[in-house]
């Protein structure tokens, strides 16, 4: 039983076995789980060989083919983050996860591509996040399960070793890619965007995304040398006319329109 | 083995002269940002600073070659 859906008495059998997981679900499930190797964070969308699914009973299961005996949990704090990538050794391979919306998201977010050894190491990992409907009201958290302590505002990793002889190769799949448009710039990297640039010329984004009845379902894509990354929209509001990006890197500008983006000059390189 | 940091294939990856098909996310991404900080700040000395990140990538990561 691997990347699937298990119950709580399912994942706590397996918890028992000493083996190493991840773990994802929602607050209420993942409080359940006993002690043991494994991290996780609370999130309710999935997908499964069923496809997409909304689930609030059961945890989605990775588990990682590594020695459970060299592993090493940490939990991180926006003070902290920093060190991650040095602090696996040579021929570790990092997994991570962080709390959505929270301080170490954001440094996390706008600092890591400075962190000491970021290209050296492998880290793969993702956010945890909360049912679309209690945002602002619950917040996304991470689980240590080496202590059974559960985090709002920690990362939480485990540093596995690989076997000799053997690498991680982390990619990026990715459904969208860029296209033809204007190009946007944005002043800096934050969780809110109020106004930025669109082919030189300055606009409130809100206004700009209804203006042009853009669909925000679908994410900008910067072309970084070959990877598509996606930066996706989680709201607007048009009475403050805020956009709100699902994560904080909206320092590279895409062109429009949807789906496809072209390559961004990033922002953050022309913040004022 | 990995050249020197005085290849000249080093720069012209900073200056974006060449662009070879990638197939390491890391690098990708990392060449990037060194691409972007060089247009940012265009002196030598940063130029250097960003070869020698570039070249201190290939060597850190010679094993996966």
């Amino acid at each position: 039983m691997n990347n699937c859906l298990l119950s709580v008495s399912e994942a706590a059998k397996l918890v028992q076995t000493g083996r190493v997981f991840l773990f994802a679900g929602a607050a209420e499930v993942l409080d359940q789980l006993p002690v043991g190797n494994w991290i996780g964070g609370t999130i309710p969308y999935f997908m499964s060989e069923d496809g997409g699914q909304h689930e609030t009973t059961r945890l989605f299961v990775t588990e990682l083919p590594v020695a459970q005996e060299t592993c090493r949990f940490t939990s991180y704090t926006p003070e902290s983050i920093s060190q991650v990538a040095m602090d696996a050794d040579p021929g570790v391979l990092t997994f991570i996860i962080l709390p959505g919306f929270s301080t170490v998201h954001q440094v996390y977010a706008k600092g890591a591509p400075d962190f000491e050894g970021m290209y050296m190491r492998p880290i793969v990992g993702w956010i945890s996040g909360v049912d679309l409907d209690q945002i602002g009201k619950v917040l996304p958290k991470t689980y240590d399960g080496k202590t059974g302590e559960s985090y709002t505002d920690r990362a939480v990793t485990v540093h596995a070793p690989l076997p000799a002889g053997v690498n991680a190769r982390i990619d990026i799949l990715n459904l969208f890619i860029p296209g033809d448009g204007p190009t946007l710039r944005f002043d800096e990297t934050s969780f809110t965007v109020g106004e930025c640039e669109v082919n030189g010329e300055r606009v409130n984004l809100a206004d700009y995304l209804a203006a042009n009845q853009l669909d925000i379902r679908l994410p900008l894509v910067a072309d970084y040398c070959g990877a598509n990354i996606n930066a996706s929209f989680q709201s607007v509001c048009p009475e403050t006319r805020q956009v709100s990006p699902s994560s904080p890197e909206w320092n590279t500008a895409s062109p429009l329109p949807w789906p496809t983006t072209r390559i961004p000059l990033p922002a953050w390189f022309r913040r004022t | 083995m990995v050249p020197s940091r005085t290849h000249p294939t080093l720069r012209a990856l900073v200056k974006g002269q060449t662009k070879p098909e990638l197939h390491f996310l890391a690098l990708k991404i990392l060449l990037s940002r060194l691409q972007m900080a060089t247009r940012f700040d265009p002196s030598e000395t940063n130029f250097s600073a960003q070869i020698d990140a570039l070249h201190e990538f290939f060597v850190k990561n010679e094993s996966l070659s």
